[in-house]
């Protein structure tokens, strides 16, 4: 419910490889809020979102990162988007072989197992995932097209907004899910996002521009700076940072 | 034994033994509405009748002795064949060792159409050699569909030699599947004659445990005009070994001879082997021949991507290997033995109930 604890990063410092990312870097998300984290290229956007994801090679070396009621560094990957945790991907991952529609009703049945619900057959999936598509001005045919392969920049977000409104998670930290849009499929894709806003649920936009938050308003804005979040605010601060740049900081 | 092309397969255990033999040999061929004329009989019986001597060696006990029985299967002229005629040779209740050796000779007359469907299983069986010879004559514009679903017992020695032979405008297309066996060698040897005669030559090699398996292809561009393909995929876990060997010639005067191939791998565990090796031999000068083989993992970033969405580790490596392998199925274009392969390619992952769940 809203006001309840989502996410809760203390003092988390991160390494990739033998590079240091992240450093002493503090974030509370609760239910029901819109949080942006906006920064510069470089500054550890994608980075937090890998390491909260749990990527190899992403380690973190310091802090705490709690999620719902669990240690977050404590559960595998697949436990975190189980409980609810979806990272949409900068660049999602193109798997040859492997048709979407199967990809998704495995990422689904998988998640409603681990809740104690039943998992959809093949027709009610199909039902379901028409309709969503739809939503999102998919055309059928993605569905029987290997994941991702050979679709084009804006394919491959909707994609993830698809997965992220099959999959319904309590947190969703969706990475430059704006980046590479023309200004059609970014109303889709906010539509999209807007569509899952509620009071149980909370969502983090990395996003190196602007123009996103003013189609999903975000309750507050952050701006992350050489590994660090270094300024917190409303909306307002968003566009402030449209007229100053980031050089400012 | 010492050759090259016996490099990476060792047999000699196998040419030590002091096999048992079995007198009657009766492989079951089913096959619907079938169109007067077609003869399918044992090979005793047939008139016609060509004789190439098997390339492997025979232990010096069998010299001799050994009674070959076989099958022969005859397509007249203009004939299509709608179904595919199966032929299914099981190894059942035999002792140990034994040896099993079969020819088949299949003839299609100028004009014919078949789909042959050739399946080897064990049932009861554990150390035995099945020794399979396959003449096929395509004469012009015949075109063969050739299937091999080897299921072998995994303590078995399996080695197949087919020969081919291809007229003007013939066309064979042969698909291999392996997913059993100890030792498997099957040496597919094509020679195009005559001009516009094409093959199009494809399988997929499914290897764990400790099997060994090694297909060696040959194919002979000895006409102007002629084509072939070839496409191999393997998968190799455990301790497993697979080998592939893809010799194309082209003679002097075969002139615009179009030929290509692929041969992709992939590895499973750090123990695991692959040895692939393309051999080509060209003597033309106006061709277009292409080649390539590749060995790779499984894509770490795949797997993180899936279980980013909360499919298990395990599920996203299989979903990711039944992809590599199925994407060869694609190739089969009647749906029944695409169904049939496809079960056999599921049959390979342990555990694999949720797989199964998912796909249609």
């Amino acid at each position: 419910m809203i006001g309840e604890k989502m996410l809760t990063i203390k003092n988390l410092a991160a390494t990739v490889g033998d590079k240091i990312i992240l450093h002493d870097l503090n974030l509370t998300v609760k239910a029901g809020e819109v949080h942006a984290i906006m920064g510069p290229n470089g500054s550890g956007k994608s980075t937090l979102g890998n390491v909260l994801a749990g990527r190899e090679g992403y380690t973190a070396t310091a802090g705490t990162v709690e999620f719902l009621d669990h240690n977050l560094f404590a559960l595998s990957t697949e436990e975190r988007a189980r409980k609810g945790l979806f990272l949409s991907f900068q660049y999602p991952i193109e798997i040859p072989g492997v048709t979407n529609i199967y990809f998704l009703r495995a990422a689904v049945n998988a998640v409603r197992k681990s809740r104690g619900d039943e998992p959809y057959d093949a027709m009610d999936f199909i039902k379901l995932i028409k309709e969503k598509a739809k939503f999102l001005h998919m055309d059928e045919g993605f569905l029987y097209r290997d994941v991702n392969k050979g679709f084009s920049g804006g394919e491959k977000k909707r994609n993830e907004i698809l997965q992220l409104l099959l999959l319904e998670p309590k947190l969703a930290i969706l990475d430059e899910i704006d980046s590479g849009l023309d200004i059609d499929a970014l109303k889709i894709i906010s539509d999209g996002i807007n569509q899952l806003r509620r009071s149980d649920r909370a969502i983090i936009l990395v996003t190196h521009y602007q123009r996103l938050l003013d189609h999903v308003i975000p309750d507050y804005v952050h701006v992350l700076s050489k590994g660090k979040i270094v300024k917190s605010g409303g909306p307002e601060l968003a566009k402030e940072l449209e007229q100053t740049g980031y050089a400012g900081l | 034994m010492k050759t090259e092309t016996w490099k990476y397969t060792n047999i000699k255990k196998w040419l030590e033994r002091d096999y048992q033999t079995i007198d009657s040999y009766a492989p079951i061929i089913d096959y619907n509405e079938l169109p007067e004329g077609v003869i399918i009989c044992p090979l005793a019986d047939a008139s016609k009748q060509a004789d190439i001597p098997s390339p492997y060696p025979l232990p010096q006990a069998l010299e001799g002795k050994l009674k070959e029985q076989g099958f022969f299967i005859y397509i007249p002229k203009n004939v299509v064949l709608k179904n595919p005629i199966y032929i299914t040779d099981i190894a059942a209740q035999l002792d140990d060792p034994t040896v099993l050796p079969a020819r088949f000779q299949i003839l299609l007359e100028e004009n014919s159409v078949a789909t042959i469907v050739h399946k080897f299983e064990a049932n009861d069986a554990n150390h035995y050699w099945r020794r399979q010879v396959t003449e096929i004559n395509l004469a012009p514009n015949a075109q063969l569909n050739y299937y091999q679903d080897q299921n072998e017992a995994p303590t078995s020695l399996h080695t197949h030699y087919i020969a081919v032979q291809q007229g003007r405008d013939s066309q064979f297309n042969s698909f291999t599947l392996d997913n059993g066996g100890g030792i498997v060698r099957t040496d597919l040897h094509t020679k195009l004659h005559d001009v516009n005669a094409t093959c199009h030559l494809n399988g997929l090699y499914l290897v764990k445990n400790k099997q060994h398996v090694d297909n060696h292809t040959i194919i002979e561009h000895l006409a102007p005009h002629t084509q072939s393909s070839e496409h191999y995929k393997g998968i190799v876990a455990d301790q497993a070994r697979a080998v592939f060997n893809g010799r194309i010639y082209v003679a002097p005067h075969a002139q615009k001879v179009v030929s290509e191939q692929h041969n992709e791998n992939l590895l499973l565990s750090k123990q695991a082997e692959i040895d692939t090796k393309p051999e080509l031999e060209i003597y033309a000068d106006d061709v277009q021949c292409a080649h390539g083989a590749t060995v790779g993992q499984l894509d770490r970033d795949a797997i993180f991507y899936m279980t980013t969405r909360g499919i298990d580790e395990e599920l996203a490596k299989q979903l990711l290997t039944y992809g590599f392998a199925h994407e060869m199925l694609n190739s089969i274009s009647h749906d029944e033995i695409r169904a049939l392969f496809n079960t056999q390619l599921l049959t390979w992952f342990s555990n694999n109930q949720e797989l199964e769940d998912l796909l249609p």
